[in-house]
């Protein structure tokens, strides 16, 4: 796999391509994406 | 540091026969302390972790985290524990396969809010203190099982955090990478004074630790000091 960056793997777990973060770490929560102090990806990449 | 007050778990549903997972354990672990969990499958040990560090909750009893009372927080409040006083070390690694070693590494620092270049900053460093600075830029499917657990080492560490939780470090390692794995978790624990409770099968990593702690059927039936200087407790 590539290193996509946290930006692009944000978008991935916002369109389901890829599992939350709390749901392979259990220790932080499901719904980190929210946490993560980065700017919230709101436009849709069909390409991705 | 972490206390356990008749803690008590089952799981299952009310209406049909329970699995008794904890059955009223009383623990105290020390701050600085190194401490392994040991017993069969299905003993309750895993779930101790789990409930220890706030991730699994409790069906009765107290448990406290620096004085913290976690059997009463929200579980918000407890994820925020989590985030900044705590870091997990388990069996499978688990780093995200999308995001490089240092993202990886960075990745709780950035959780709370850090900035990227601090973030890195600091995640370089924790790598050097697992001797992987030449894998920075490395993706998790390049590494062998020892360096993706020392990558995952170097995540739990990155936040300084009070105590480390371990399920099973070297579960998925063979014995030479294990030994190197097990010297690396006691040089951490013993230079950054971070108290760590790890749970195993493998008496390699129990005879490591400050104190074994055995379980079955739910409860503690030992708990054996090794010679080894204490913690200052508390």
């Amino acid at each position: 796999m590539e290193h996509i960056g946290y930006r692009k793997f944000l978008k991935k777990v916002q369109q389901r391509v890829v599992p939350e973060i709390g749901e392979l770490l259990p220790n932080f929560p499901v719904g980190t994406i929210a946490q993560l102090g980065l700017m919230p990806v709101v436009e849709e990449d069909s390409r991705s | 540091m972490i206390v356990a007050k008749d803690v008590r778990k089952n799981y299952g549903m009310v209406a049909t026969p329970q699995t008794v997972a904890l059955s009223g354990v009383d623990l105290h672990i020390h701050r600085g302390e190194m401490v392994s969990i040991m017993g069969p499958s299905g003993c309750g040990k895993s779930t101790l972790l789990y409930t220890l560090s706030g991730i699994e909750p409790t069906d009765s009893g107290e448990i406290w985290f620096d004085k913290q009372a976690i059997h009463q927080m929200s579980e918000k409040d407890v994820s925020a524990l989590r985030l900044t006083s705590m870091g997990f070390v388990y069996q499978q690694y688990n780093l995200i396969p999308v995001l490089n070693v240092i993202d990886n590494v960075a990745l709780p620092l950035i959780s709370q809010g850090a900035q990227r270049s601090a973030a890195h900053k600091a995640a370089k460093a924790a790598l050097e203190d697992v001797m992987l600075s030449d894998k920075l830029k490395a993706m998790p499917h390049e590494l062998s099982g020892g360096q993706a657990q020392r990558v995952a080492i170097a995540r739990a560490i990155v936040h300084n955090p009070c105590v480390i939780w371990a399920d099973e470090p070297t579960g998925a390692l063979d014995t030479v990478t294990s030994e190197a794995i097990v010297t690396l978790l006691r040089k951490i624990n013993t230079d950054r004074q971070v108290t760590m409770v790890i749970v195993t099968h493998d008496p390699l990593v129990a005879s490591a630790t400050d104190r074994v702690i055995r379980m079955k059927d739910g409860r503690l039936t030992d708990s054996v000091e090794r010679d080894r200087v204490e913690g200052t407790g508390g």
